[in-house]
């Protein structure tokens, strides 16, 4: 079967800036950072880390299952799914959804249920009389987003879930791609969902040292990629979905076109557990020209990983500049995690969705808090307002994770 | 609060249970409870009331058997 065109036909929000993809974008596009320091922890450790919560009305919404055996990482995703599939018109088309399939990306599954579990555990070891919670591991899986979609709207085709740090759901949606482009599937929803906003989680992430320290003009102000006083990132939470759809199908039922993503590439360094490398982000973005069959010219932005780590930032634009060549000095580079936060498992649907809003509005998001850029970060990082690109066409999210999983996926403006 | 009003406050939030569908005779696993979500619901009842379920203790089919058996351990505790 020749290659098919891979169409978004719906898109699912629900993250720091909101639920709704238009006053997502509004806001990201505004600069308007997400960004709060909290203070987590209990007894003897507590800490304040910045984090980035997403706004959604938790108990108004209601999942396919019951509370007490669902984690907020599937919650989230259920929700997402339903925005997602509402959008695209397929939430009651079971001739459809039967067929299909969901792809997800998740780092750490239910979190939250984990540590409750475990300090139940540590209880129980000191001597304690409560009881561990049999719906604990159904909860903790990291299938679970992908599982409670799948049941929720009655999707029969393969379920999977990708675990590939942060990485996990720029991979989800771009092995699901292949899967459409390639005839195994019609209709795959896919995206990521990451949920680890709880103390015991957010205490191991503050020990690794890669969290923003408190800037002087506020919360607003710590996440700075490409900055010279950048300090690392804020932890987000939340899940997007996107539902992509063959050409053909998506045609027959009138479905409204989103964008389409045109290019693939995924590549490991084999070189470090938690050190970037030039080299594998390199192979991952030129995998993803090569699968579009385009040159680099023809792109016009780039949704950055860059999480504002000293060395992870200047190792992905000397990526960009090698696997660009010239071109690279013409890109617009931006990082969005400046103001949604780092979602991890969701990092790359998120970014992803937020690219191919920026194609639809030929509007190009800005960098925030980049006013003193480092001098090693010398390509256009939209420094902190956004950019009206009117003739945008093709545009790249690139997701690394560690482990050293590089993802790059290319995108096109939806033909008009 | 009555015990039977807390399990059907439970039933209903933590459950997904229609509350129009719940009776004093309706089986668990009609309410849509299975053999997971009917353990999760034991260990609701001891930390809402304070009291201990043996694993291997009679059997809870129905709402009326839930209730029946925590008012009696809840009685048992309070001598």
């Amino acid at each position: 079967m020749p290659a098919r065109r891979v169409f978004v036909t719906g898109m699912g929000f629900l993250t720091p800036h909101g639920d709704r993809a238009e006053r997502v974008f509004e806001r990201i596009y505004r600069g308007e950072a997400a960004v709060s320091f909290r203070r987590y922890g209990k007894g003897a450790l507590t800490f304040d880390v910045p984090v980035a919560i997403p706004e959604w009305r938790s108990d108004e919404e209601s999942g396919p299952l019951p509370r007490r055996v669902t984690d907020p990482v599937a919650h989230m995703a259920y929700v997402a799914a339903r925005q997602a599939l509402s959008q695209a018109g397929l939430v009651d088309a079971p001739r459809v959804l039967s067929q299909a399939a969901v792809y997800m990306g998740c780092s750490l599954g239910g979190a939250r249920s984990n540590e409750e579990g475990l300090s139940v555990y540590l209880d129980l070891v000191a001597g304690g009389r409560s009881r561990i919670r049999p719906a604990t591991v159904p909860r903790v899986m990291a299938n679970a987003p992908a599982a409670h979609i799948s049941m929720g709207f009655g999707i029969r085709g393969p379920s999977q879930t990708y675990s590939v740090a942060c990485a996990s759901s720029a991979m989800a949606i771009g092995e699901a791609y292949r899967a459409v482009r390639d005839g195994y599937l019609d209709c795959v929803v896919t995206g990521g969902a990451e949920a680890m906003l709880c103390d015991g989680t957010l205490a191991t992430w503050n020990a690794l040292g890669v969290l923003a320290t408190p800037h002087p003009d506020g919360a607003g102000a710590s996440v700075r990629p490409f900055d010279r006083a950048r300090t690392g990132f804020a932890i987000g939470e939340g899940a997007v979905v996107l539902v992509l759809e063959a050409e053909g199908a998506a045609r027959a039922r009138g479905a409204t076109l989103l964008g389409e993503i045109v290019g693939y590439g995924a590549s490991s360094d084999a070189f470090n557990l938690t050190e970037p490398a030039v080299d594998g982000q390199v192979r991952s973005m030129r995998a993803a020209l090569g699968d579009a069959g385009i040159g680099p010219s023809a792109v016009g932005y780039v949704n950055a990983h860059a999480t504002a780590t000293l060395a992870g930032d200047i190792v992905e634009i000397r990526a960009i500049k090698e696997a660009f060549g010239p071109h690279a000095r013409r890109l617009a580079v931006s990082s969005t995690k400046s103001m949604h936060g780092h979602l991890v498992g969701a990092a790359g649907a998120l970014e992803l969705g937020i690219t191919l809003l920026a194609l639809a509005a030929g509007r190009v998001p800005p960098t925030a808090n980049l006013t003193d850029p480092d001098p090693e970060c010398d390509l256009d990082c939209v420094p902190l307002h956004g950019r009206e690109v009117p003739d945008l066409e093709y545009a790249i999210s690139n997701s690394f994770g560690f482990g050293g999983a590089n993802v790059s996926l290319l995108v096109r403006r939806a033909p008009t | 609060m009555s015990s039977r009003a807390k399990i059907i406050e439970l039933l209903t939030s933590e459950y997904g249970v229609d509350p129009e569908r719940i009776s004093p005779e309706a089986s668990l696993v009609d309410l849509g409870l299975n053999s997971l979500t009917m353990a999760e619901l034991i260990c609701d009842l001891e930390e809402s009331f304070g009291i201990e379920i043996a694993l291997a203790g009679p059997e809870v089919a129905t709402l009326e058997d839930a209730i029946a058996l925590t008012d009696r351990l809840v009685a048992e505790r309070e001598g």
